[in-house]
């Protein structure tokens, strides 16, 4: 198995100085904005984005040419990149943003282009730092070079990008809370409706939020025809997707690889296997929000639709392998103060339900637990995301409660006896 | 005024990028922030004026980040991560001798105001478990052991600028990914380095 | 009408209308959603996630919020399911495991919507066995509110009202998650006019006002509808009584007025009302003071106006009177004088104590407006007093109807408050200090663009007391050309349309200042005011006072005009009385008695009556409800007269529309030069509001406005305490900045102690005030 290198092919070719415009240049870049320029054609780029049926990289997997479809009419039109890489286990953005800056640049100039965009704001969270300033270097390197600004390489096509940090809030890459926090305000999730972005989104004017992945796509999109993407992958998860992979494996790190593998194939091959040559007690297939599989399941296939019906998320691509030593109870402890911590605090259910998760798993993990504790802790989940199904059904605004839930069920449902075991007395549960 | 004027003109120029005040309001708070290792309510009073809101507001939007610290910070601020991919390859450790190497429990700060320590959830350094942030730049691949000789270093040398990769090579070890692209800035204090907002620092060879 | 649709709730269907939201048109028809944080007068922002009731999609049964999900037709909605009730009651559950068990002690026990969902849907017992959330126990916020953040549910209902509806968020949302609370900024209260509502809307213990706080139980409570006289607005109220005591003011919800709001002087202005100092019976002011019978007092007063020697009699009136005792007021002063010659009257005059009178546009070339006319109107033009401190909740509907993307124009440098809402502000450049246009109405930049061909709502009054209106009159005409215009005439006061509509001539304070004729004997009726106090014309009323022969004052309290007065006779508040008022769109809307009168105080008609008897005339009446009938037929329309009963229809309870023809004559004043423009803050020390403890602070501090350039250039100050002089008088004041104003402008509030010896025409000096001693500080 070998990985499919569109979108890290460059920064691995020239790993020292990938972010730099002039290897960019030499390496092709932005020639597909020179060639869209010069076709002066957008609806064919968003033609060209809708037959890659490429779908969007943030987690919620939307087809990314008919959310762009979408965008309403308006004289302001904003596009806003997701850069806000937050969800536990993901770093694929982190290497896009630090050493292929021009390449989402260059993405996003297009996609702007063929929206009739003038304003792009590219919202990377504060804790990136160093890949804030590799953009915000590119994107002044840009700007002198004329593909971004006043008259783009001497066409009528203007554009001005803003980077923009984020300030430590993991719910600030839900959309319509990252579009608050970048109009100043506190980070809360808005509701939808009415707030859907592509008809009221900033300033309550018609908004595409795309992710830091989905635009740096673009250009090798357009400069090889979104029919060559589709070919790529399998159907329904078109392209590569960059895993992060993380946990006890030998060798963790970013693959970028074509969707439709096993996560065995791929744990093993590019994770070199588990440390200590131990197997595989459980792993999260998509980012911390994701509902766990466990060791004997990992012959499902890595696309969109294979996980969702194995009752998972491939979400934000990140996988997590826990080895079969690991304390699943502080592996679920820690996800769920993860987002009890995250919580913007709106939704009741969520402020108080994910708190009192978080407390109940801490008082059974110091040994203090109880046997009712269980069918708390069941029942509590049940009024977040009632019925416990799979995708969730929400008593929030925002899938942020539900995502608490997940790791929770995942425990019950195939490790009960971890955390019976923490109990005083051990009895098996029944549910 | 508890701004001085070069101070005012810089927030200036941030509000200027955005087509409407308020969106500057992260950023200037950054720049209070950086003034004072915290964000005081002086710098609330200035920035609410600077953008025509409330100084209630401001204090909304700055205690819902969990970078805008209340109390002023060390000259080093260590975020040790503590979430799953760090949790389960033993961030706990780490930790464990950072609290013991400055005697610090979370979000306290020394009395010398060199270190302020905290916990904090995923950084996007999975890959490199368990990882730290040093005033926001990252060092992945600690030990207990490294992160002990890390926060020696920083007291013995304090550097005026924390620079990523001099870390790593010190102290770091496993990766999230290849680390090739070496360069010279960083940040100083406990704000993020980032040329839009003034904090981006070079160190000075 | 527009098009109305079915819905289908838990098997039956209803009507709703478009656009409605499920948990409204629910409401309409009867079921009852709980809810928390939606209310009816706010933006939704489904956060509390109680109202939770599942539709039928196309892709199966859907939870969704009531509050925020509108219907559409043949919606299938079920309230009631098992996945709705659980849903419910974990949100229940979910808000009790950090609420305090401190109900039996707290305010809002009874009538607390927590508590009583607590009951209906509620889990038995509690499985939270963790540490509940702490925070310091009730801390004050502001001069008269406090906030417990541990009762707290976080519904955002007192953010949101403070940011949205009154546009002063001084409260919000700190901290994230878990860790939320609601809190001001540390050296900035929660001064707003409008602070009380966010008690009301409340629907836990978290905000209480200092007023309320322990004194009562909601069932203890006696309970009536009633109209606030606080503005002329005529704010619906509910007046909470227990034990013959005033305990609250809440607002109600009338969909043509404050729909539901009120200012914080119309709700806590009431401790008065049990006042110590209330006047108990006559009194004989000089001589020395000595208490009489109500039969002595009217002998007394009898032989002032049946007298041998030519006698002009004036009455200067306030707004605190009903329609009722307007009318009984009118027809004592039409039997004098049909019986001038047995009397020797020669003049009998109503002045009403308002330096803000005008003629107003009550002929039939104009159109006269209502105040649901803001939300239809595409234009709405503002040439007057401080809207925001004397019509506090018009206030708050013209806020509303400018988000809803109504154009507001304000002319001249009054409403600066505004200013931020305006689209366009004409200041200086085109009306000005004098409040004359500098520029022609036609060449003002941008108007017609607004107006011509639109529909205008123009809210129009005297800015300043000592103003020309010949510029706003001009303005009339030029909108009345070329916009489809409705007039809302200001007269801000009370019931001061119930004084227009039912006295058949009503004059200007400044009038009697310049009609008063010293040759003859006068007789002054001051009834229910203080001309002395709170006028710019104070000295020159209080010099006739002194020169005229015989001074009645009707009245509360004793005051500075009481004080000039030979007699005092003690009369009745709005809540002791039964009587109807008139609000500023001639809306009839009903007072209620629910207090008894103290002591031997009667209600002015009363005295009236009674009066006509000791000097042997007839009167008609002997009863509000006479009178109320009596001058029911003054109306030209008879279709919908506001009578006691029509009104008391639980259909009228938003009022009754009817008007009589009014008449006004006033003598227009003006100066040249103006440098100082005399306003009125909603706040003031008026007797009420300084016998009513928890607000009386409020209208203590003495200060003016100016802005920077005045501030820093013309006179040169250096702090904000400067003494300000006149001839001998000075006072120590601050200065607010306020950089909304022109250049060399000065405001003075006239209706706060210390300023009513200015005389308006002469230049006040400013200097840095050596001792900060004199400053009263709030
Ligand atoms: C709680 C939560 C957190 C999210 N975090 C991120 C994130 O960090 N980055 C991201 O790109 N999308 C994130 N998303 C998804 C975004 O809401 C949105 O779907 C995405 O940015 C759209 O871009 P795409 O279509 O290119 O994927 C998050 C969603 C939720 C509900
Ligand atoms: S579910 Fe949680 S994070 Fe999402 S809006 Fe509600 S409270 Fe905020
Ligand atoms: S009332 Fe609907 S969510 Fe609060």
């Amino acid at each position: 198995m070998k990985e499919t290198l569109l979108l890290t092919k460059h920064m691995r070719e020239f790993p020292e100085n990938s972010h730099k415009l002039d290897v960019f240049e030499k390496n092709n870049g932005y020639s597909a904005l020179k060639k869209v320029l010069k076709d002066n054609d957008p609806e064919s780029v968003i033609n060209e984005i809708k037959d890659s049926n490429i779908r969007g990289r943030g987690g919620a997997g939307f087809p990314t040419g008919v959310k762009w479809g979408f965008l309403a009419e308006d004289e302001d039109r904003y596009l806003v990149i997701n850069g806000d890489e937050s969800e536990p286990g993901t770093f694929k953005d982190r290497i896009l943003l630090e050493r292929d800056p021009h390449q989402l640049i260059e993405g996003v100039a297009i996609t702007c282009f063929a929206s009739n965009i003038k304003k792009a704001f590219i919202y990377i969270r504060g804790e990136y730092a160093k890949p804030a300033r590799r953009v915000q270097d590119a994107v002044e390197q840009a700007y002198e070079k004329g593909y971004l600004g006043k008259n783009i390489l001497g066409t009528n096509f203007s554009l001005d990008v803003v980077v923009h940090l984020g300030a430590g809030a993991y719910i600030c890459g839900e959309e319509t809370a990252l579009l608050n926090s970048l109009e100043g305000r506190r980070g809360e999730p808005r509701l939808k409706p009415p707030y859907f972005p592509a008809v009221m989104g900033l300033y309550n004017k018609p908004t595409l939020v795309n992710n830091v992945e989905t635009i740096s796509s673009v250009p090798w999109i357009i400069n090889n025809s979104g029919k060559e993407y589709s070919k790529l992958g399998v159907e329904g998860s078109t392209g590569t997707r960059i895993f992060s992979l993380s946990g006890h494996v030998n060798n963790p790190g970013n693959f970028e690889i074509e969707m439709g593998k096993t996560f065995e194939e791929f744990i093993y091959t590019f994770g070199n296997g588990i440390k200590n040559n131990k197997s595989v007690k459980a792993y999260i297939p998509g980012g911390a929000s994701a509902p766990w599989f466990t060791g004997d399941q990992l012959d499902i296939k890595m696309t969109i639709d294979d996980v969702a019906n194995a009752g998972s998320m491939l979400g934000s691509g990140a996988v997590v392998v826990m080895d079969e030593n690991t304390n699943l109870v502080y592996a679920a402890k820690s996800i769920v103060s993860f987002f009890a911590h995250e919580s913007c605090g709106q939704c009741t259910p969520c402020r108080e339900g994910t708190t009192w998760l978080e407390m109940i798993l801490d008082r059974i993990a110091s040994g203090r637990g109880r046997l009712s504790d269980i069918s708390l802790l069941i029942d509590i989940c049940d009024n977040i995301s009632p019925g416990l199904a799979w995708p969730p059904k929400m008593t929030t605004i925002c899938p942020l409660g539900p995502s608490a839930v997940s790791p929770i069920t995942s425990l019950l449902n195939n490790f009960s006896d971890e955390i019976t075991n923490m109990l005083p007395t051990k009895i098996p549960i029944t549910q | 005024m508890s701004w001085e004027k070069e101070l005012v003109e810089k927030a200036n120029e941030i509000i200027e990028l955005y087509p409407e005040k308020r969106s500057a309001l992260g950023p200037l708070l950054y720049l209070a922030q950086e003034k004072d290792g915290h964000i005081s309510n002086d710098s609330i009073v200035e920035i609410s004026n600077l953008i025509g809101i409330t100084e209630v507001q401001v204090k909304s939007v700055a205690s819902f980040y969990s970078m805008y610290k209340e109390e002023q910070t060390g000259k080093y601020l260590l975020s040790v991560c503590k979430s799953i991919s760090c949790e389960i390859n033993d961030s706990r450790s780490v930790i464990n001798s950072v609290k013991d190497f400055t005697g610090l429990e979370n979000y306290e700060t020394d009395t010398d105001k060199v270190f302020t320590f905290e916990e904090v959830e995923c950084i996007g350094a999975c890959g490199g478990a368990p990882a730290v942030q040093v005033n926001y730049e990252t060092v992945e691949g600690l030990t207990p052991e490294k992160s002990i000789q890390m926060c020696e270093w920083l007291k013995e040398e304090r550097p005026n600028v924390i620079v990523a990769e001099e870390l790593q090579d010190k102290f770091g070890g496993i990766k999230s990914f290849d680390w090739a692209i070496k360069d010279n800035t960083g940040s100083s204090y406990s704000v993020p380095g980032f040329q839009n907002i003034g904090t981006a620092k070079e160190k000075s060879k | 009408m527009t098009d109305q649709i079915k819905i289908n709730v838990n098997g039956s269907e209803i009507i709703s209308e478009p656009d409605q939201l499920i948990i409204e048109a629910c409401e309409d028809s009867g079921i009852h959603i709980p809810r928390f944080c939606w209310h009816k007068r706010m933006d939704p922002v489904g956060m509390c996630r109680m109202c939770l009731v599942e539709i039928e999609t196309p892709r199966g049964k859907a939870l969704v919020p009531s509050c925020t999900t509108k219907v559409s037709e043949d919606l299938v909605v079920d309230t009631e399911s098992d996945v709705v009730k659980k849903a419910q009651e974990g949100v229940l559950e979910f808000l009790l495991i950090n609420h305090p068990l401190d109900c039996p002690v707290c305010d809002k026990a009874g009538e607390c919507p927590l508590q009583d969902q607590t009951m209906a849907y509620g889990p038995g017992e509690s499985r939270f066995v963790e540490d509940k959330r702490h925070f310091e126990k009730p801390i004050p916020i502001s001069e008269i509110i406090l906030l417990d953040r541990e009762r707290c549910i976080l519904c955002a209902r007192c953010t949101r009202f403070s940011d949205e509806i009154s546009g002063d968020p001084l409260i919000e949302f700190i901290q994230r998650g878990n860790k939320t609370q609601v809190n001001t900024f540390p050296d900035e209260p929660f001064r707003s006019y409008f602070s009380g509502n966010t008690v009301q809307i409340c629907p836990v213990g978290a905000l209480t006002s200092s007023s309320y706080r322990f004194k009562a139980r909601p069932w203890d409570l006696k309970k009536v509808s009633s109209t606030s006289n606080c503005s002329s607005v005529g704010c619906s109220v509910e007046l909470n009584v227990s034990q013959n005591k005033m305990l609250r003011i809440l607002g109600e919800d009338n969909e043509y007025t404050n729909q539901g709001w009120l200012s914080d002087k119309g709700r806590y202005n009431f401790e008065y009302l049990h006042s110590e100092k209330r006047i108990q019976s006559p009194l004989l002011v000089n001589n020395p003071s000595k208490e009489l019978s109500v039969n002595e007092s009217m002998e007394i007063i009898g032989d002032q106006i049946h007298t041998d020697i030519d006698t002009n009699i004036s009455f200067i009136i306030g707004h605190n009177s009903t329609n009722e005792e307007y009318f009984a007021l009118n027809s004592f002063i039409n039997s004098l004088n049909e019986n001038k010659q047995e009397t020797s009257i020669q003049d009998l005059n109503v002045y009403i104590s308002d330096d803000y009178l005008h003629e107003g546009y009550f002929d039939d070339s104009y159109s006269l407006g209502q105040i649901k006319d803001l939300d239809s109107a595409d234009t709405i033009i503002l040439w007057s007093q401080d809207i925001k401190d004397n019509l506090p909740t018009l206030y708050l509907r013209i806020k509303q109807a400018v988000k809803k993307g109504k154009k507001l124009i304000i002319f001249g440098h009054t409403n600066t408050a505004m200013k931020n809402l305006s689209e366009e502000y004409f200041g200086e450049e085109v009306v000005s200090k004098n409040f004359e246009f500098n520029i022609e109405i036609s060449d003002i930049p941008n108007l017609s663009r607004l107006i011509n061909g639109k529909e205008v709502l123009a809210i129009v009054g005297k800015s300043s007391p000592i103003q020309n209106m010949e510029p706003v009159s001009k303005l009339i005409n030029h909108l009345n050309k070329n916009s489809n215009l409705k007039i809302l005439n200001c007269f801000a006061k009370g019931n001061t349309f119930g004084a227009f509509q039912n006295l058949d001539l009503v004059k200007g304070i400044n009038d009697f200042v310049d009609e008063f004729d010293n040759s003859r004997k006068n007789l002054i009726f001051t009834i229910g005011s203080n001309p002395v106090n709170n006028s710019v014309y104070s000295q020159k009323i209080k010099n006739h006072l002194i020169s005229a022969d015989y001074v009645v004052a009707l009245d509360l309290f004793k005051n500075e005009t009481t004080e000039l007065a030979d007699i005092i006779l003690p009369t009745t508040s709005f809540t002791e009385k039964e009587g109807t008022f008139t609000n500023l769109e001639m809306r009839t809307l009903m007072q209620n008695k629910i207090l008894p009168a103290p002591g031997l105080s009667l209600n002015e008609w009363e005295y009236w009556a009674m009066l006509l008897g000791k000097i042997g005339l007839e009167q008609s009446y002997d009863s509000e409800i006479q009178l109320n009938s009596l001058l029911c037929e003054g109306y030209t329309n008879k279709d919908n007269l506001p009578s006691f009963d029509n009104l008391n229809k639980p259909s009228n309870l938003d009022g009754i529309m009817n008007s009589k023809p009014i008449k006004i004559e006033t003598k227009n004043n003006r100066l040249e030069n103006l440098e100082i423009l005399f306003v009125h803050r909603l706040y003031g020390d008026t007797s009420s509001q300084i016998n009513s403890p928890s607000i009386s602070m409020l209208g203590s501090e003495r200060f003016i406005e100016m802005n920077s350039a005045t501030f820093y250039g013309s006179y040169m100050l250096i702090s904000n305490v400067v003494t300000l002089s006149q001839d001998d008088n000075s006072i120590q004041v601050n200065v607010n900045i306020n950089d909304s104003l022109p250049d060399n402008l000065l405001v003075i509030p006239i209706n706060r102690r210390g300023f009513q010896n200015l005389d308006p025409e002469k230049k006040v000096e400013l200097e840095v005030a050596r001792s900060r001693e004199q400053l009263s500080v709030s």
